[in-house]
């Protein structure tokens, strides 16, 4: 697979901040995603090391979009989950879950 | 807002800039004389396998013309040399697979890997620098705006590959952020992305130091050794 054979914490959090976003999951939407649903502040530059982190690792892919005035005539660079990073969330979260059945009762997502 | 303080500093790290871009220039130029020795070598080991292979498929075509005509009346011979012609077509077939196979053979040449490597490495500098005058002439058309400090500090830090979308991604939240927290509000807002993006990205900068750091003492060792 990849360099290892587990996700981070804050890799996690990463790409399944791109899996909500789908279609929208460039840099600053991702980090908003995270700091909503998380609660976790988190600098676009840890953001980005990441992102390329897992993009080295094939786990993700970036396409560039538009260039609009507000970003200072920059594209926006947009992510998308592949098949073995969808593959490994999948496989890292189920871990999460057996790991805490039966001793930590998971709380209710609102 | 001093517009000229600013264009000092800009036109003086752009100086900066040109003298890497210069050196990645000369060291992409030096690269040509090892790739001349290279694709001369290479050149030369193709000439002796060419002749090689005309040699050997001369040989092949005596050996093949000799046995024809007894290959085509095979029920006339005797057993035991039926027998010979059959084996020594066998013989003819294996031959061939090893031609072929030596014609297929990529030609190389000692330290062509390595030359690529290095070739690959070269290409994906130049492109790098490029990218990042294409993205300095595009902070410097913006050289008036409240973040132009923070622009130029992520387009020194920030690699390449995202210094333009990190610093758009930016520039887009902070105008949000105006309208939400008002200007004072965005401005601490910013200032603490900065701050947090350069810590990581200086961070990474030095990891990658300490490892090769790391890499090098650690041969030096083994030589010392």
């Amino acid at each position: 697979m990849g360099q290892r054979d587990y996700l981070g914490e804050f890799e996690q959090l990463v790409l399944l901040a791109i899996v909500r976003l789908s279609e929208n999951a460039y840099g600053m939407t991702i980090r908003r995603e995270i700091e909503k649903r998380a609660g976790r502040p988190t600098s676009i530059g840890a953001v980005y090391l990441t992102l390329d982190r897992m993009e080295q690792k094939g786990f993700i892919q970036s396409n560039l979009g538009e260039a609009t005035p507000e970003r200072g005539g920059r594209a926006k660079r947009f992510f998308k989950v592949n098949p073995s990073g969808r593959e490994m969330l999948d496989k890292s979260l189920l871990a999460v879950q057996k790991m805490a059945l039966g001793h930590f009762p998971l709380p209710e997502v609102l | 807002m001093n517009l000229q303080r600013r264009i000092r500093i800009a036109s003086m790290i752009f100086g900066i800039h040109r003298l890497r871009t210069r050196f990645w220039f000369l060291m992409a130029h030096l690269l040509k004389i090892p790739t001349k020795l290279v694709v001369t070598m290479i050149h030369s080991t193709s000439q002796r396998r060419v002749k090689k292979i005309n040699r050997s498929t001369a040989v092949f075509q005596k050996r093949v013309d000799s046995i024809l005509p007894e290959l085509r009346n095979l029920n006339q011979l005797t057993e035991r040399r039926r027998n010979r012609v059959l084996a020594e077509r066998s013989a003819l077939l294996e031959e061939s697979e090893h031609l072929r196979g030596q014609i297929q053979a990529p030609y190389s040449a000692p330290g062509a890997t390595a030359l690529m490597t290095a070739v690959g490495y070269f290409q994906i500098k130049l492109a790098d620098i490029g990218r990042k005058t294409t993205s300095f002439s595009r902070l410097i058309s913006r050289i008036d705006c409240d973040t132009f400090y923070g622009e130029l500090l992520l387009w020194l830090v920030v690699p390449c590959v995202d210094s333009e979308a990190l610093t758009g991604d930016l520039s887009e939240e902070y105008l949000l952020q105006i309208s939400t927290k008002g200007e004072a509000g965005a401005k601490a807002w910013y200032r603490y992305q900065l701050a947090t993006t350069l810590r990581d990205c200086l961070w990474k900068k030095f990891e990658r130091l300490a490892a090769i750091g790391t890499l090098i003492d650690l041969v030096g060792r083994r030589f010392r050794k």
